[in-house]
């Protein structure tokens, strides 16, 4: 089970800390913090980690091979693609990670948590609460809902 | 729950984490934490600027947010840096390719 938390700001966001490696690049790792998002098709980083990222990949970020424009309500931003490794839940979970552009003027867009890896675990969002974790299917069986089911 | 920090089987080069990327991940989370718990002061003196949390302190505030992580990159601290812009605006909101 890891957990998250909600960030602060205009509304709460259900964020995580998660870690990646990137499978051909040794020596690089990025601590990132992932917004929760299950309307992304896919985990992206934002422009802006990855500009921290760029400043240990030693080689421009647009030498990674090209993976098609992430679309927003300001147009698009063209991506790269690189194999990585994400730690999660005692698990590693391998994904093609689509990194942003930096692209001036750099905006605040988050990384995105998407339904490549959260289609792998159960997503528990609590506001009411500030209770933000995600779990294996496993880790959670035998919990009853208020309806009666139980989680199997 | 547990740490969700490097796992020992995250072993995409073989091995088990080491010291410097426990550090690393320590230092994160610290300045994540520093982030959250500071939020309204930051955003008080800082508003509409970007803010470099490394080490859990405020490490540099700048117009300019490639200027700021190059100087992060500089002092060798970009892996375990917190960058926002402080804003109470909500971020703008883009999807991956599918």
């Amino acid at each position: 089970m890891i957990e998250g938390f909600f960030g602060a700001g205009a509304t709460p966001r259900p964020l995580i800390e998660l870690t990646l490696e990137f499978v051909d690049f040794p020596n690089v790792s990025l601590d990132a913090t992932f917004l929760i998002d299950t309307g992304a098709f896919r985990t992206m980083i934002g422009p802006v980690e990855a500009l921290r990222l760029q400043q240990d990949l030693r080689v421009p970020l647009t030498d990674l091979r090209a993976g098609g424009p992430s679309m927003g309500v300001g147009g698009f931003v063209p991506t790269r693609v690189t194999p990585a490794r994400m730690a999660l839940a005692n698990e590693v979970v391998p994904l093609s990670i689509h990194i942003m552009e930096p692209v001036p003027p750099v905006s605040p867009i988050p990384c995105l948590l998407g339904r490549d890896i959260l289609s792998q675990f159960v997503v528990h969002i609590d506001q009411s609460r500030s209770r933000v974790f995600l779990a294996r299917p496993d880790e959670i069986e035998g919990i009853t809902l208020a309806s009666g089911v139980i989680l199997r | 729950v547990q740490n969700n920090g490097p796992d020992p089987k995250l072993s995409v080069h073989g091995g088990k984490p080491t010291k410097h990327s426990r550090e690393v991940h320590a230092d994160y989370q610290a300045s994540s934490q520093y982030l959250r718990e500071h939020w309204e002061e930051l955003l008080e003196r800082h508003a509409n600027r970007w803010v470099a949390i490394a080490k859990g302190k405020v490490f540099g505030v700048d117009d300019d947010v490639v200027a700021l992580v190059d100087q992060l990159g500089h002092e060798g601290v970009a892996d375990r840096a917190v960058v926002a812009l402080m804003t109470r605006e909500e971020p703008p909101r883009y999807l991956p390719p599918e």
